[in-house]
């Protein structure tokens, strides 16, 4: 159970992060460092 | 003082630690659990001191005007998270209040709203997005793409102007110029945040 709900966290949590990863910057402004794996170095 | 920084990271090692998951996904959950928890305190605390102040409403479509567009267009930040609640909680309902309080005829609600509209488009088509160096933006597709999203966001709240304000006319409803004008100053501030002088104005407060 407790697997679960971290699961479910986890999963929103990615989902916002990619969300926030397409857009320029946060929704307020302060924008911290954006994971590596989600920049994109075209 | 704890953190938020230093909560989401708590948060995230437990997730990490739990579901065995490696150091890029840990990271995207912290970058994730970051961003919900600043968007939430953020928009919060605008309702709060709306609240206290009495423009709940007013504070929160130039809460909501500056950040739809920031999303697009980047702009100008500040130097931690405490600060940005800070200077946003306090341009919102102050900007709220202004906009509540300031008595203006229907025929100069149009020429300042033309005013800053043609500046925004202006603005906007030269310089959005402004990345930064926490989140740089290389890829000229996406350059593109924020560009066109900025500049579609721009028209759907010319559009809502242009009904706010045939609204007026027709019917005589005072508070809906009181929105087309948080309508302007949320524009104002967040294209504002786009040129270098709002690089220097807010870089005094970051």
């Amino acid at each position: 159970m407790k697997n679960r709900i971290l699961m479910g966290i986890a999963t929103v949590a990615t989902i916002f992060a990619s969300i926030v990863a397409t857009s320029a910057c946060y929704w307020s402004s302060y924008q911290p460092e954006e994971p590596k794996c989600l920049r994109d170095d075209e | 003082m704890m953190r938020i920084e230093y909560i989401c990271e708590k948060i995230s090692n437990n997730i990490a630690q739990e579901l065995n998951l490696d150091d890029d996904k840990r990271s995207v959950i912290n970058y994730g659990i970051f961003a919900f928890i600043q968007m939430g305190i953020c928009i919060v605390l605008v309702i709060v001191f709306g609240f206290i102040f009495n423009v709940v409403l007013e504070s929160l479509i130039i809460s909501f005007t500056i950040s739809i567009l920031r999303k697009s267009s980047g702009g100008v930040h500040a130097s931690s998270p405490g600060r940005c609640a800070i200077i946003g909680t306090i341009a919102s309902v102050g900007m709220g209040l202004i906009s509540k309080h300031i008595n203006v005829s229907f025929s100069l609600v149009i020429l300042i709203g033309s005013i800053i509209f043609i500046w925004s488009y202006y603005i906007v088509s030269e310089l959005a997005p402004v990345d930064s160096i926490a989140k740089p933006i290389k890829s000229i597709k996406k350059r593109n793409r924020l560009k066109k999203s900025s500049m579609v966001i721009l028209s759907v709240y010319l559009i809502i102007v242009i009904i706010n304000n045939l609204y007026f006319y027709f019917m005589k409803n005072s508070n809906v110029l009181v929105y087309s004008l948080c309508i302007y100053m949320g524009l104002l501030w967040q294209v504002f945040s786009l040129t270098k002088y709002g690089y220097l104005v807010m870089g005094k407060f970051k």
